[in-house]
């Protein structure tokens, strides 16, 4: 457990300054846009719009965030990184962990700004058409918890799949000379074609429609009858197995095929 | 009767000896860098791996390291074989700069002192002072020389069975130099440690050699008492070993 | 005491005829501590166990002993000192006249030179 912290601690001392000054520019750009909202008078949604496609896009936070802190061990400090007693999985997982630290703290204040945003450009575009502006509000702060839960997790299992291409590019190197890259796009393959492929059979839908979740009634009468897409405890557990595998996959091979 | 002598004769062995290569090979695409080799280690020595650039010096300490795989035979660490988890009782100082340059010298011995067992913060502390460097320091503020420094410490703060260095003093002024080579004999405990270093200075480091490994294009040619070295065949190291390595 | 070593002695036995040229010379005097084994091998920027093997040969010479717990001590035997500072002459002026006869001089011109030589000194 000391191990592990002391890894995450590494992870955090490691970003910590980059981290204070993304979080100087995202305030920056927030202010930004909330003053762009308060003078948008002409294009409704404008500005919620451009700061929803920020809010969408930390989906791949945590890919790139691996992404980036692999290479910096694969090229500077791999022999430091390495020669510890450590399993595999505990120095990827405390590198993930020190991500989601730097998520959390980006995609918060990236998610305020949007809501101040939102309210703003609600609130100047309110017309007798448009009815309910306590109606949006409330719909956007209901759904939004499902949705940044969801872009939280979404950007935790694309992180995991950048490690795993990352390490599998590093585990192939000891076996080919040239060629990394196509691991590395064969990997890439699994969870983009291959998922898609799998999830449109028959055996996935054996597998994983079961169990059905049911999320809590929303308490906006007039979104009752809108449905979306079910929640199966199947599926969950699917992503989840698929999620842990990825971790011991890369664990595995930085302890027994990774080469530095 | 003989086969329990075997089997005793192999357990003392495997008692004194650190390290023993057995027909170690090491493949790469293209190119073979390290080629059959099997010798043993004693412990309680300051071994040299000395040879010319390319010969496979730096391959031999990182299959101690368990940073490098066999492609073939064994390599035991005291008594284990070496994986990739060996860290723990193997401490590697790399040639290269793997230090993460934005941490301060007291953060970088704070990461040691978490992640290995055998580190010892008061040692690391009293070689700092010893090296006269400031804990306050940021690594990619450091000149090349305190770098050196600073990995040093780092290596000998541990109580590791077996300390590797790949070309401690490689890039360093003699002043550098010497205080490197003072710290290591002021540091090291050889009642319970062994010192395995490569380097191109052999006439510095000679005076504190035990032991030497010659190897050449990927080959272990020799493994040779210093003392022996002088005393019977009557010559310095540079000179035995430009005879070994011709 | 940052001398380099010969190339042709082991080190451990350059030691020991550094530390009987200092107890000869005065510079460590009968009965004082030798400094510890560690302390040497820094100071003279070689490997303790050469060290180790320096003060055991001392003291199989019984130049040195060593007294549990304590330390290492040059020895406090005056006849022993005095034997010691004639070895140490006698090895000198035999490798000196080794020398001087190798290169073709006669006994009288090596006398005369050592004699002309200490005359000047005065």
């Amino acid at each position: 457990m000391k191990a592990w912290l002391t890894l995450l601690k590494k992870e955090f001392l490691l970003t910590r300054s980059s981290l204070l000054w993304k979080l100087l520019f995202l305030v920056i750009a927030g202010l930004l846009g909330v003053y762009f909202a308060y003078r948008n008078n002409d294009r409704p949604g404008l500005i919620v719009v451009l700061a929803v496609m920020v809010v969408a896009f930390y989906v791949f936070y945590l890919a790139a965030y691996m992404f980036k802190s692999l290479r910096e061990e694969w090229e500077h400090t791999s022999h430091s990184w390495l020669n510890t007693p450590q399993p595999g999985w505990m120095l990827l997982s405390a590198k993930l962990a020190g991500g989601f630290i730097n998520l959390l703290a980006l995609f918060g204040v990236t998610c305020c700004f949007t809501l101040w945003i939102t309210w703003i450009e609600l609130n100047n575009f309110a017309r007798p058409g448009f009815q309910n502006i306590d109606l949006a509000w409330a719909t956007i702060n209901y759904y939004g918890w499902y949705i940044a839960v969801l872009i939280v997790l979404g950007s935790i299992y694309t992180g995991l799949w950048s490690m795993m291409i990352s390490v599998g590019m590093a585990a192939s190197k000891s076996i080919l000379s040239k060629g990394r890259f196509f691991v590395g796009l064969a990997i890439f393959l699994i969870p983009t074609w291959g998922m898609g492929f799998f999830q449109g059979t028959v055996v996935y839908d054996r597998l994983v429609r079961w169990g059905a979740v049911y999320l809590p009634q929303t308490p906006i009468v007039e979104l009752r009858n809108l449905h979306f897409h079910s929640l199966y405890t199947g599926e969950i557990l699917f992503y989840a197995i698929i999620m842990a595998a990825l971790l011991f996959i890369s664990g595995w091979l930085l302890d027994h095929k990774v080469e530095v | 009767m003989l086969k329990i002598n075997e089997a005793i004769k192999e357990d003392l062995a495997l008692a004194t000896d650190i390290v023993r290569f057995d027909h170690v090979t090491k493949r790469y695409p293209g190119k073979v860098a390290l080629r059959d080799a099997t010798f043993t280690l004693p412990r309680g020595k300051v071994i040299g791996l000395i040879g010319p650039n390319g010969s496979g010096k730096s391959t031999v300490l990182k299959l101690m390291a368990g940073l490098l795989r066999a492609s073939g035979g064994t390599v035991a660490i005291n008594g284990k074989p070496a994986t990739r988890r060996i860290g723990g009782e193997v401490a590697y100082l790399s040639e290269l700069d793997a230090l993460y340059s934005s941490f301060t010298i007291e953060e970088t011995i704070r990461l040691h002192q978490g992640l290995y067992e055998d580190f010892n913060q008061e040692k690391a502390h009293e070689m700092l002072a010893f090296m006269q460097l400031n804990p306050g320091d940021r690594v990619k503020n450091l000149s090349k020389g305190n770098r050196g420094r600073l990995k040093i410490v780092l290596a000998l703060s541990r109580r590791a069975a077996l300390i590797l260095m790949d070309e401690p003093l490689s890039g360093l002024d003699p002043i550098v130099r010497e205080s490197i080579i003072k710290g290591m004999i002021s540091f090291i405990d050889l009642e319970t440690q062994t010192v395995i270093m490569t380097t191109h200075e052999v006439a510095e480091i000679e005076p504190v050699l035990d032991l030497v490994v010659a190897i050449r294009d990927g080959q272990v040619l020799k493994v040779e008492e210093i003392d022996n070295i002088r005393g019977e065949l009557n010559m310095s190291l540079v000179e035995w070993m430009k005879q070994t390595l011709a | 005491m940052g001398e380099e070593f010969n190339s042709t002695q082991p080190i451990y036995h350059q030691l020991v005829q550094r530390v009987c040229r200092q107890i000869v010379g005065g510079v460590l005097r009968a009965g004082e501590k030798l400094p510890s084994v560690r302390d040497f091998a820094v100071r003279n920027s070689v490997n303790p166990n050469t060290v180790q093997r320096a003060y055991a040969e001392l003291e199989r010479l019984a130049v040195v002993e060593s007294r549990r717990g304590l330390g290492t001590f040059v020895t406090e035997d005056a006849a022993r000192l005095d034997e010691l500072r004639e070895q140490l002459k006698d090895n000198q002026i035999t490798a000196f006249v080794l020398d001087m006869k190798e290169m073709g001089f006669s006994s009288e011109e090596i006398m005369e030179g050592v004699e002309e030589h200490l005359a000047e000194d005065k």
